[in-house]
């Protein structure tokens, strides 16, 4: 009865969590949806009454220009969805078009025309020809899957260890798809002939610019304040605490990875058509060297910024392409104005963009966060103090069985070197357990292995009787364990509300529960003040109360507090240790603290385990521990 | 037999080069966690000014000390012009700016030179053949095995027994205690440009007379595979470098040997492929994978 009952309550738990989040579309999660589409629609209407001024009766050359520019920036806003959100360094975009490229052309083009180019296609592509829009579809839907099996290996890399060996497999994408198109000349063209539509049957008129451009703004902009593109920003800031707090960074690197494809795929397919060719120089290294800098010059976490960016770099490589045409004497200057002066300023731009201002023009700045706007939409509201008067928290999703965080015969070793060695720990909920010994004695490593980020030898972890083992962080920090860490590990560039939302989230709150348990622990850890700065421009004192208001918003069982009042005087201490005493009997949990200041555990603590070499040495409590002298032998060396 | 052996030669030679990149790229991502795209301007300036001093009517002995000075110099250049101001910047923004590098230089040589590809005269022994037991070297790969030896072991001797190569070690495991404990990074830093551009050098050397090629891209394809090599032993791991460089130059004499001919020209695509398939199973490369790092 007991196996059975656990998945079933909790089944139910889960269901009515569901309804009361899908209870009508939340005022918060209405307004972002609002405030998105007029941002987009601002945006929109910007470069759309910038091209119209500048085409105005000038001419064909400046509606082609313009038209390119539409369709770049199509590409470059695609391409801030995976870069901007992940912080991945994606070189594979490009790749990715010249797959939707090539497949378009080979689907588009009229069969006569085909039969002359590549006569010899093999699955009957030669034969086949489909309207332009249903070859846009097919493009996309192909390359979607490409980027599918590409995107298993990015997460996998790109989560479990820095960005480069995902960024290595980008690099991977855009030579294999070149050399493919060079070489399999079959389907291809090959490396001189490429595909060429019929001359007088390449796109006519903007129109399909302007609804890619169009979609792209409002995918990307409704991505950016989507939980997952919220998820996947923290995850861009910390992967390690992304994962411990509840955040599974490969989905969310996933999700952003098929829409920016999508996006990429669809300006690939309208740069053929528009151009009426394909071949593989045009998506290769100069066109990821272009793309990448317009983003990199407004600005990559920002949809504005790639949109800023795109317009002038269009402007400065049209400007630079003028003066060095050839029809143009370039007198005096002629050292530098000559061909190649285009890519030259393209690498200086991204150079100097990277040197200087690595952020971009608009580092994640919108147009909707510009003051006017800002108000008319409502967006983030400065917080107001909560006022909560309800008493502690009902238990949160999960099969409980019993109350107690359960850690049996754990056993850990670095390099053959025992860290950890049969160390067991057992805590009920509502009380407060540290965890003292000497430095080394394999106190974060106890908690790592309760988190699952170090591999363990041996041993059980469990919470309320679920069991952990196996389990990876995030879904261990979802069934009720949260933590905080020695040193500090902020979403940096993230303001302070958003450290705490993003965590909420992940824990499957709405957006208006999220704001205002988010609105809740930011109070109650003192930080109104400072809510809408970025966490890297707080105070070391304030850093470490957003960690705490961070790990309990998610109102876990547990709560695994690493160090909380190391670097701290005394006085700030004891106000630390009332903060812990608050929010544990606000949410009800359970705690374990790490520290070395004795008063502190004294002063916080029920019960104390103390290790040392790995091994509990001693267990009891406080005044227990004091006079334990196994305990004083491993503290003083008595 | 006789194939397997002067394949195995063939591929000792081509991976010798790519582990002398590969050690470069590894000892500056050591120093200040920067993967180093712009490893192969130093290949690219070299091609250039070999192509002038040869087109002036130097010889190959001339020609050899001064690609390997050239190639420091822009090695040393390049980190005091760009590397040095984003120092303490993340990933991405490091990446971008070698890649910044590379394009600038690729495309000043477009600008001031030409676009296509300028050439000059091999040395007259470059394809010459060596009997030995029977069985046909080529001269090339066996001076290649014999230098790539030769400097890896002056390599290793600087990194473990000289002062500079103690500092820059120290501050490869760990920059902030080595710069508190008065180690000057500044110093350190070049010092590892330094040596990562004379291993360049010595590899473009080599790479110049099998080519005898200037052109503005010269030192992509290179870099590219030494940046390869440098991952598949583990990014950090000076040995990982040798033997992922080692490796990479064994698969790819066995694909330009194996495949059909047909996709002969894929050999690039296909090896960055197989890389990305094993970055999915092992990330970090193909030597044990190391504790976890401590939050």
């Amino acid at each position: 009865m007991n196996a059975a009952s656990p998945s079933q309550s909790q089944r139910r738990q889960t269901r009515t969590l569901r309804a009361t989040r899908f209870n009508g579309v939340s005022r918060v999660g209405r307004d972002r949806v609002i405030a998105d589409l007029v941002s987009a629609a601002l945006l929109f209407a910007a470069v759309s009454l910038l091209g119209l001024g500048y085409v105005a009766g000038e001419g064909a050359a400046r509606e082609s220009l313009f038209t390119t520019l539409l369709i770049n920036a199509t590409v470059v806003v695609g391409l801030q969805v995976f870069l901007g959100n992940t912080g991945i360094l994606s070189f594979g975009h490009v790749g990715f078009g010249a797959v939707a490229g090539y497949t378009f052309a080979i689907l588009a083009v009229d069969v006569e025309w085909k039969q002359r180019l590549i006569g010899d296609a093999p699955f009957g592509a030669a034969d086949l020809s489909v309207p332009p829009l249903a070859a846009i579809t097919a493009a996309i839907a192909l390359t979607l899957v490409v980027a599918a099996v590409v995107g298993l290996g990015i997460v996998r890399s790109g989560a479990a260890r820095g960005d480069i060996a995902a960024t290595v497999i980008t690099l991977a994408v855009l030579f294999a798809a070149y050399e493919i198109a060079i070489n399999w000349t079959e389907i291809t063209g090959g490396n001189r002939a490429g595909i060429s539509f019929r001359p007088g049957t390449a796109m006519l008129g903007r129109s399909y610019a302007y609804v890619g451009f169009a979609l792209a703004l409002v995918v990307a902009q409704l991505y950016r304040s989507s939980r997952s593109g919220r998820l996947a920003r923290a995850a861009r800031e910390d992967d390690l605490a992304a994962r411990t707090l509840g955040i599974n960074p490969a989905r969310h690197q996933m999700s952003a990875l098929l829409l920016s494809v999508g996006l990429v795929a669809l300006g690939a397919c309208l740069r053929v058509w528009l151009t009426g060719t394909v071949s593989p120089e045009r998506f290769f290294i100069d066109y990821t060297l272009l793309t990448l800098t317009m983003l990199v010059v407004g600005g990559r976490s920002s949809v504005t910024g790639a949109v800023v960016g795109s317009v002038i770099v269009t402007a400065l490589v049209e400007f630079t392409r003028t003066i060095s045409g050839p029809e143009l004497d370039p007198g005096p200057f002629d050292i530098v104005i000559r061909p190649g002066l285009t890519d030259v300023c393209l690498g200086l731009a991204m150079l100097g963009f990277m040197i200087l201002r690595p952020n971009g023009l608009l580092h994640d700045r919108e147009i909707a966060d510009l003051p006017i706007l800002r108000r008319l939409l409502q967006r983030d509201p400065v917080p107001s103090p909560f006022h909560d008067t309800s008493g502690p928290r009902a238990t949160p999703a999960g099969a409980i069985n019993d109350n107690q965080l359960k850690l049996t015969d754990m056993s850990v070793e670095f390099d053959g070197l025992a860290v950890l060695s049969q160390a067991h720990l057992s805590v009920d909920r509502g009380r407060i357990c540290g965890l003292i010994g000497p430095n080394g004695a394999g106190k974060t490593t106890m908690l790592n292995a309760l988190n699952g980020i170090v591999p363990v030898l041996e041993g059980r972890a469990a919470v309320c009787g679920r069991a952990l083992d196996g389990l990876p962080s995030y879904k261990r920090a979802r069934a009720g364990v949260s933590r905080t860490f020695q040193n500090l590990r902020l979403f940096d560039d993230l303001t302070v509300r958003e450290n705490v939302e993003v965590v909420a989230l992940a824990h499957g709150a709405s957006r208006s529960e999220a704001r205002q348990n988010a609105a809740e622990m930011i109070e109650l850890n003192q930080l109104i003040d400072v809510a809408l700065r970025r966490a890297k421009d707080l105070d070391y004192g304030a850093s470490k109360r957003l960690e705490l208001a961070r790990a309990a918003v998610s109102q876990p069982l547990f709560l695994l507090l690493d160090e909380p009042t190391a670097g701290f005087t005394e006085p700030e201490s004891r106000l630390i240790v009332q903060q812990i005493r608050a929010i544990a009997e606000r949410i009800g949990c359970g705690v374990v603290v790490i520290d070395h200041d004795l008063a502190f555990i004294t002063s916080i603590c029920d019960e104390v385990y103390c290790l040392d070499q790995g091994s509990v040495i001693a267990h009891g409590s406080v005044s227990e521990i004091r006079s334990n002298p196994v305990v004083r032998a491993a503290y003083t060396g008595e | 037999m006789t194939e397997v052996v002067q394949q195995l030669v063939d591929g000792l030679g081509r991976g010798g080069e790519y582990a002398l990149i590969a050690l470069g790229v590894g000892l500056i991502f050591g120093v200040m966690h920067l993967v180093n795209f712009a490893h192969g301007e130093m290949i690219t300036v070299s091609a250039y000014v070999s192509y002038g001093l040869a087109l002036a009517g130097a010889s190959w002995w001339i020609l050899v000390p001064t690609i390997v000075l050239t190639a420091v110099l822009t090695s040393v250049l390049v980190e005091f012009v760009a590397f040095r101001w984003v120092r303490s910047s993340s990933d991405f923004t490091m990446l971008l700016t070698s890649f910044g590098v590379h394009f600038v230089v690729q495309a000043a040589f477009v600008m001031f030179v030409s676009a296509s590809s300028r050439h000059f005269d091999r040395p007259g022994w470059i394809t010459s053949t060596v009997s030995l037991a029977g069985i046909r070297f080529e001269v090339v790969d066996l001076a290649i095995i014999a230098a790539t030896s030769v400097s890896l072991i002056f390599a290793v001797w600087v990194l473990q027994r000289t002062v500079y190569g103690m500092a820059i070690r120290a501050a490869a495991e760990d920059f902030d205690t080595a710069q508190l404990l008065g180690i000057r990074p500044n110093q350190v830093i070049r010092a590892a440009f330094a040596l990562a551009g004379l291993l360049a050098g010595i590899a473009a050397v080599f790479f110049l007379m099998r080519t005898g090629r200037a052109a503005p891209s010269a030192g992509l394809i290179p870099m590219l595979k030494g940046v390869l090599a440098a991952l598949i032993g583990g990014l950090g791991r000076l040995q990982g470098a040798v033997i992922g460089g080692l490796l990479l130059g064994l698969v790819e004499i066995l694909l330009v040997s194996y495949l059909p001919d047909d996709i002969d020209g894929m050999v690039n695509g296909i090896i960055f492929v197989l890389v990305a398939v094993l970055f999915i199973f092992r990330p970090s490369g193909i030597l044990k994978v190391g504790p976890a790092q401590r939050p």
